[in-house]
């Protein structure tokens, strides 16, 4: 890592890092106690400048929020991270139960249609990838919004890769899971299957981009499809 | 109904309960019994956001309420801030407190306070809001550079003047210029640290540690619990 990362932690609490930047930085905060330590503390800090710029909302917002929330389903609290766990080892464990689950789901369907030594492989070599992508010097960033989704691509075309990761994807069934392809003008690809939790997806790395012209996300059935089965709930074109 | 919380209201108060009088009883608790983080707002004997938000995620809708009444003010005040517009603030604020509600339950109390989660939240989905609406600007035109500097100078001295929190107000000039036109640019005025770089045309390296250097001294001054 570069020496200065560690300084970054102010600018992250704004929300001041561009994506690219953000990405790389809450990798390290995975593996950087300090970091995150500092992090917690600085948070606390811009709390404190939020509660002082406090105002007024409109009186209706009151009843709109409380009504909405009449019909939201709140989602469940995560069971597998223990108290006083570092998130790193959270995301760790999460993403051991999301492989033992998916392995579950396809035997009991009888289709390995992802091969399942090319999902644990990817898990553990995702780490090097994602940052190797979004530090490549060619690298290039993209975002775009459907419905209330967006989608981050940090495409290298010299390594013909693309790091996407997204927020704001609804919960699914347990029954479904999203699915990343490469979309161009023969069809779509698949590019795997997306760890989601807490609105987000883990950031993928996508590959073999020839002829791709975006990279879409749809919602398919655990163990995923072939091809893609429903629209893409989310789409972002990768950058020219 | 009623009997039951007579009955309940004779017996001796326990730590904890979690009852609807659970808040008149925990007050005197919450003062003697141990001591909170300043921003956990019971100053005035409410229950603390965190006891509300541990609540609202197993589907409390009357401690969502109180939630509401707590931090509506500081999510719509702090979003207001950086969209300025009125009706898209009311819009992002609700998204706010509805995702409040929905990822209760993934709050982690290890993690920091309710309150800064809650801002954590907010501060991100308003500026979300500011990139997303930019991104498309920017591309169309690149005068970008221009329109963050006619913005700049307005936005500077509405924060200053409406800065409710005096403790807030006094820490802030306590700080460098420097050290607090980043912080303010970055944090109330929703820009990027390359934006903020542009506007006080200062290199890039130097906002980065300016906004560390003075968000630690702002931490400090404030007194924040660690």
């Amino acid at each position: 890592m570069r020496p200065d990362i560690h300084h970054l932690t102010g600018a992250y609490v704004a929300d001041a890092l561009p994506p690219q930047e953000e990405l790389l930085f809450e990798r390290h905060l995975e593996e950087c106690s300090l970091c995150a330590a500092e992090v917690r503390e600085l948070r606390e800090t811009t709390a404190r400048l939020a509660l002082a710029a406090a105002q007024q909302p409109p009186p209706a917002l009151r009843q709109q929020v409380l009504a909405e929330i009449g019909s939201v389903r709140q989602q469940p609290p995560p069971v597998l991270s223990l108290p006083g766990q570092r998130r790193a080892r959270a995301t760790w464990l999460v993403r051991v139960a999301a492989v033992v689950v998916a392995l579950a789901i396809i035997a009991a369907l009888g289709t390995v249609i992802l091969r399942q030594q090319d999902r644990i492989d990817r898990l553990q070599a995702s780490n090097t990838e994602v940052t190797e992508v979004i530090s490549a010097p060619d690298a290039q960033t993209a975002v775009a919004k459907t419905g209330g989704a967006s989608g981050l691509v940090v495409y290298s075309r010299e390594r013909n890769a693309a790091v996407f990761s997204s927020s704001g994807l609804a919960d699914l069934p347990s029954d479904r899971i999203y699915q990343l392809w490469a979309i161009g003008p023969s069809g779509a690809t698949s590019e795997g299957l997306l760890d989601y939790s807490n609105g987000r997806t883990e950031p993928a790395v996508a590959q073999s981009l020839a002829g791709a012209q975006s990279l879409g996300v749809t919602a398919e059935p655990a163990g995923g499809s072939a091809a893609p089965t429903s629209d893409p709930v989310l789409v972002v074109p990768l950058p020219a | 109904m009623e009997d039951e919380q007579r009955r309940d209201s004779h017996e001796p108060p326990l730590a904890g309960a979690r009852d609807q009088w659970g808040a008149n009883r925990e007050v005197p608790m919450g003062r003697t019994g141990r001591l909170r983080p300043v921003m956990s707002g019971d100053s005035e004997g409410r229950i603390t956001a965190d006891e509300l938000l541990g609540r609202v995620a197993r589907g409390d809708t009357e401690a969502f309420a109180q939630l509401y009444d707590q931090l509506s003010g500081a999510i719509y005040g702090l979003v207001r801030r950086i969209l300025r517009d009125p009706a898209q603030s009311e819009e992002v604020t609700q998204e706010v407190l509805v995702d409040v509600w929905r990822r209760a339950a993934k709050y982690d109390a290890d993690r920091g306070s309710a309150t800064a989660w809650i801002m954590t939240i907010a501060h991100r989905r308003a500026v979300d809001r500011v990139r997303w609406e930019e991104s498309s600007a920017a591309r169309e035109e690149r005068t970008a550079r221009q329109t963050f500097a006619a913005a700049a100078d307005p936005v500077a001295e509405e924060v200053e003047t409406r800065l409710e929190h005096e403790q807030v107000r006094r820490c802030l000039g306590s700080l460098t210029d420097l050290q607090r036109e980043s912080v303010r640019l970055a944090y109330y005025g929703g820009y990027t640290y390359p934006q903020v770089a542009e506007l006080l045309s200062i290199p890039l390296g130097t906002v980065k540690t300016r906004l560390r250097d003075g968000l630690i001294r702002l931490r400090d001054c404030l007194g924040v619990a660690r």
